[in-house]
C-alpha cells in the first residue's frame, strides 16, 4: 500500500467513527424527547387522580355549588379520555389537539372552582383542602416543568441536528426537526385568569 | 434577564480560568526546577547534576498536587448525605408532627419539580433544622448520592416561588458538576500549599538544631515558589467558584423562568446580612461555606462567592435592595388557633364541632392515650408564633416542674399571660423525648425576637432554674437564643483541657450520678493534656469555660469532648443522662445524637 492509500484509509476510518458518534448523539437526544413527553403524560395522570379527592372535600361545604363541581368532574373525565386516546397514538396531531383542548377546558373549570373556594372561609381552612391545594400546586408545577423540560430537550435536539457538520448526518438518516409544545392551545385559554390559592 | 447569555459568559470565563490554572501548574513545575537548579549550582559549584534531577523534581511536585486532589476527594466519598449530616442536617420530614411538616413537604415537592425541570434523577431533600439564617447547599459526587439541603430559616422565610429559585440554583451546581470541580480545585490548591510546607520543613533547623546551608537554600527556594503558586491557585479557585455562582443564578432563572424566585431569596439574605443574622450555627459550617448558597462575611477577590449586590445586579439589571426576611405565616395559619383564641364559654366551638373538640387539650384529656395527646399537642405547638406562648412554654420546658410548688412558681412568672393555662396543658402532654425538640424549635423561633423579649425570658428562667438539670437547659437555651458568632475555633482539646474539665463540672452531677468519683476518673483518663487546677471551680468559672470552648475549640475536636463525657458515663444511660448529653450536644453545636 502506498502512503496515499494509508492516509486515505485513516481519514475514512476517522470519518466513519465521527458519523457513528454523531448518529448516537442524535439518537440519545431524540430518546430524551420521547422520555420528556412520557413525563408530561405521567404528570397529567397525576392531576386526574387528584381532582376527585379535591371535589369530594369541597362537596361537604359547597352544597349550593353543585354545578361547578360537576363541571370539574365532567371536564376531568373528558380530558382523561382524550389523554388515553393520545397515548395510544402520540403521532396523531388531531388527538394531541383534542387533548390540548380538553386540558384547557379543565384548567378553566379548575380556576373557577378555586375562585369559589375563596368565598368559603371554612372550606379554605379545611386541613384536607390545604394539603390538596399544595398537592395541586405541586402537580401543576410538575406539568409546567415537564413541558418546559420537553421544550429544552427539543431545543437541544434541534441544535444538535441543525448545526454543521452534524446536520449532514441528521439529513442522511432522516432526523427531522422536532416541534415544541406551545404554552397555550387557544386564545380563550390565554385569556383565562389564573387564581393562586 | 437574558439568562442564556449570562450562562454562556460564565461557562466561557470558567474555561479561561481553568486554562490559567493549568498554566499555573506548568509554571510552578518549571519554576521549581529552575530554582532548584540555581540552588544546586550555588551550593555545589562545578559538580555535575545528579541523574534524574528534573524528573524527580517534577515527580515530587505532581505527587503533592495530585495527592492533595485525591485527599480532598476522599472527603466527599461518603456522598452528599455525609456532608449534609456533617452540617447538622437530617432528611426532610414529609410526615410528622413539626409545624414545618407542611413546609418540609412543600420543599420535598419542590425538589421533585426541579428534578423534572432539569431532567435529573431526584436528589434527597435535607433540612438543617437548627439554622435560622436563609441558606442552602448541594453536595454529592454523582447524581445518585446527591443531596439538596436548605435551612429551616429558608423554609419559614421564603415563599414557594423563592424556595423554588433557591432549589433551582442548587440544582445547577449538581447539573454542572460544580461540587466536584470545586473539590478538585481545592485539592489542587492544597497540593500547591504542600510545596510551600515542604520547603519550610527543609528550611527549618534539623533535629540537631543545626542549619545546613544547602538544605536551607533549597527550602527557601521551594517556599518562595510554593507561596507564589499557592496564592495564584487560591485566587483562581475563588474566581472559578464565583463564576459558578453566577452560572447557577442564571440557570435558576432558566429552570424556573422566574427572576423574582432566586432574586427574592437573595434579597432576603441581603436583609439578614444587614442585621448580621446570616451566620450558621453548626460547628462544621465553616469548612462547608464554599458550598453554600451565600457566604456570610466580607467580600474580597479571594472570596468564593460574589457579593450579593453584584449577583442581584446581574439578575435584575440593577440592585433592587433587600427584602424584609420576616417569618411568613405558615401555610396552615389561615384560621385562628382554636386553643388560644380568647374564649367565652363554648364560643368558637359551634361552627366546627367535632374537630374543635378533638383539637382542644383542655376538653377531655382522659379520653385519649398519651401518645395521641402528645401528637395533638405537638401539632398545635408547631403553630405557635406568639410571644406569650413562646415565653410561657420555654419557661416551662426549662423548669419542667414536677409538683404543684414548681408549677406555682411558673404560674406566678407567667401570671400576666392569658395563654398560660393552655400552654401548661400542652407542655404537660409532652413526654421527655419530645420536650427537648420543642425547646429547640421554640428557642430558634425566639432567637429572632427583640432583645428585650429574650432578656426577659432568660432573666425569669435564671431566677427559677436552680437545680443542675434546669440550669443546664437554661444554658442551652441561652446558647440557642444568642446570635451565632464567628468561631475562631482552631485549638485542639489538649490546649483547652482546663476549660474542658471546668465545663465538665456542669454535667458531672447529672452524668456521674452516685458514682461521681468513678465518672471523674474515667473522664480524666480520656481527656488529653495536663489539667492544672480542678478545685475551686464554681459555676461562674464553668460558664466562662463553656463560652471559651464554644469560641475556640476546633470543630473536629468537639465530638471528642462529647464522646469523653459519654464514655465516662455508665451504660445504659438513664433518661437524665440522655437529656444531659443531648443538651451538651446543643452547647457544642454538634448534630443531635442518635
Amino acid at each position: 500500500m502506498s502512503t496515499a492509500q494509508i492516509v486515505a484509509l485513516v481519514v475514512l476510518v476517522l470519518l466513519a467513527g465521527w458519523v457513528v458518534v454523531a448518529y448516537n448523539r442524535l439518537v440519545r437526544r431524540r430518546n430524551e424527547i420521547a422520555n420528556a413527553f412520557a413525563q408530561i403524560d405521567v404528570q397529567l395522570k397525576r392531576r386526574y387522580d387528584l381532582i376527585p379527592n379535591l371535589v369530594e372535600t369541597a362537596r361537604k361545604y359547597l352544597q349550593h355549588e353543585r354545578e361547578t363541581l360537576e363541571a370539574v368532574i365532567a371536564a376531568r373525565n373528558t380530558a382523561r379520555v382524550a389523554a388515553d386516546a393520545a397515548r395510544a397514538k402520540p403521532s396523531d396531531g388531531a388527538r394531541i389537539g383534542a387533548l390540548a383542548g380538553a386540558e384547557a377546558a379543565l384548567d378553566g373549570v379548575l380556576s373557577r372552582l378555586m375562585a369559589v373556594v375563596e368565598r368559603y372561609p371554612e372550606l379554605k381552612a379545611d386541613a384536607t383542602l390545604r394539603d390538596l391545594s399544595e398537592e395541586l400546586t405541586h402537580t401543576e408545577n410538575r406539568i409546567a416543568f415537564a413541558r418546559q423540560a420537553f421544550n429544552d430537550a427539543v431545543l437541544d435536539y434541534n441544535n444538535e441536528a441543525q448545526q454543521a457538520p452534524a446536520n449532514v448526518v441528521a439529513g442522511l438518516f432522516g432526523f427531522r426537526a422536532a416541534a415544541m409544545l406551545q404554552a397555550t392551545a387557544s386564545d380563550a385559554e390565554r385569556a383565562a385568569p389564573r387564581i393562586a390559592l | 434577564m437574558r439568562f442564556r447569555a449570562h450562562q454562556d459568559a460564565a461557562q466561557a470565563s470558567t474555561r479561561r480560568l481553568l486554562a490559567l490554572f493549568v498554566l499555573v501548574l506548568v509554571a510552578l513545575i518549571a519554576a521549581v526546577n529552575a530554582v532548584l537548579l540555581l540552588a544546586y549550582w550555588v551550593s555545589f559549584p562545578l559538580a555535575p547534576l545528579p541523574a534524574w534531577f528534573f524528573e524527580t523534581n517534577t515527580g515530587i511536585v505532581l505527587l503533592f498536587v495530585l495527592g492533595g486532589c485525591w485527599f480532598e476527594t476522599l472527603r466527599l466519598r461518603g456522598g452528599g448525605a455525609h456532608v449534609a449530616k456533617m452540617a447538622g442536617g437530617r432528611p426532610a420530614q414529609v410526615s410528622g408532627w413539626q409545624a414545618s411538616d407542611r413546609l418540609e413537604r412543600r420543599f420535598a415537592n419542590i425538589v421533585h419539580e426541579m428534578a423534572i425541570a432539569t431532567r435529573q434523577p431526584s436528589p434527597a431533600a435535607w433540612v438543617l433544622p437548627r439554622e435560622d439564617a436563609i441558606n442552602a447547599f448541594a453536595a454529592g459526587w454523582s447524581p445518585d448520592d446527591a443531596v439538596v439541603a436548605v435551612t429551616r430559616g429558608a423554609l419559614e422565610r421564603l415563599t414557594r416561588e423563592e424556595l423554588q429559585g433557591v432549589v433551582a440554583h442548587e440544582f445547577s451546581h449538581l447539573v454542572h458538576g460544580d461540587t466536584r470541580l470545586n473539590m478538585r480545585l481545592i485539592g489542587l490548591v492544597w497540593g500547591l500549599q504542600m510545596v510551600f510546607t515542604f520547603g519550610r520543613m527543609l528550611a527549618e533547623r534539623d533535629d540537631d538544631l543545626r542549619r545546613l546551608p544547602a538544605r536551607a537554600l533549597f527550602g527557601l527556594a521551594l517556599m518562595g515558589v510554593g507561596a507564589l503558586g499557592w496564592a495564584a491557585g487560591r485566587l483562581l479557585q475563588a474566581a472559578v467558584s464565583r463564576q459558578r455562582e453566577f452560572l447557577a443564578d442564571a440557570s435558576a432563572v432558566q429552570y424556573t423562568r422566574v427572576v423574582a424566585g432566586i432574586g427574592g431569596a437573595l434579597r432576603k439574605i441581603a436583609d439578614q446580612a444587614a442585621q448580621h443574622a446570616d451566620r450558621l450555627r453548626a460547628a462544621q459550617a465553616g469548612s462547608l461555606a464554599h458550598l453554600m448558597l451565600s457566604r456570610p462575611g466580607r467580600r474580597a477577590w479571594w472570596s468564593s462567592h460574589p457579593s450579593l449586590g453584584e449577583r442581584l445586579r446581574r439578575l435584575y439589571g440593577r440592585d433592587p435592595g433587600p427584602l424584609a426576611a420576616d417569618l411568613l405565616p405558615a401555610p396552615d395559619d389561615a384560621e385562628p388557633l382554636v386553643a388560644f383564641a380568647p374564649k367565652a364559654a363554648g364560643a368558637g366551638l359551634a361552627t366546627h364541632e367535632p374537630e374543635a373538640h378533638r383539637h382542644d387539650a383542655l376538653q377531655n384529656p382522659a379520653l385519649y392515650g398519651d401518645a395521641e395527646r402528645e401528637r395533638e399537642a405537638l401539632e398545635r405547638i408547631g403553630r405557635w408564633h406568639g410571644r406569650g406562648e413562646r415565653f410561657a412554654a420555654l419557661l416551662a420546658l426549662v423548669l419542667v416542674p414536677r409538683d404543684d410548688a414548681g408549677w406555682a412558681a411558673w404560674s406566678s412568672a407567667t401570671a400576666h399571660l392569658p395563654v398560660a393555662a393552655a400552654v401548661r396543658a400542652e407542655v404537660q402532654a409532652l413526654r421527655p423525648s419530645a420536650r427537648q425538640q420543642v425547646l429547640e424549635l421554640l428557642a430558634r423561633r425566639t432567637s429572632m425576637a427583640p432583645r428585650a423579649e429574650r432578656l426577659a425570658l432568660l432573666h425569669a428562667a435564671g431566677r427559677l432554674a436552680l437545680d443542675p438539670l434546669p440550669r443546664l437547659r437554661l444554658l442551652a437555651l441561652r446558647h440557642l437564643l444568642a446570635r451565632p458568632r464567628r468561631t475562631a475555633g482552631r485549638q485542639p482539646l489538649a490546649a483547652l483541657a482546663d476549660d474542658a474539665l471546668a465545663a465538665s463540672t456542669l454535667v458531672a452531677p447529672l452524668l456521674g450520678g452516685r458514682d461521681g468519683g468513678v465518672w471523674w476518673s474515667r473522664l480524666l483518663a480520656s481527656v488529653p493534656g495536663q489539667p492544672r487546677r480542678l478545685h475551686r471551680v464554681n459555676e461562674r468559672v464553668a460558664l466562662h469555660a463553656v463560652l471559651r470552648l464554644q469560641r475556640r475549640l476546633a470543630p473536629m475536636q468537639r465530638p471528642l469532648l462529647w464522646r469523653a463525657w459519654l464514655d465516662a458515663s455508665a451504660q445504659p444511660l438513664n433518661p437524665t443522662q440522655q437529656e444531659t448529653l443531648a443538651l451538651a450536644a446543643v452547647l457544642l453545636d454538634l448534630p443531635r445524637p442518635d
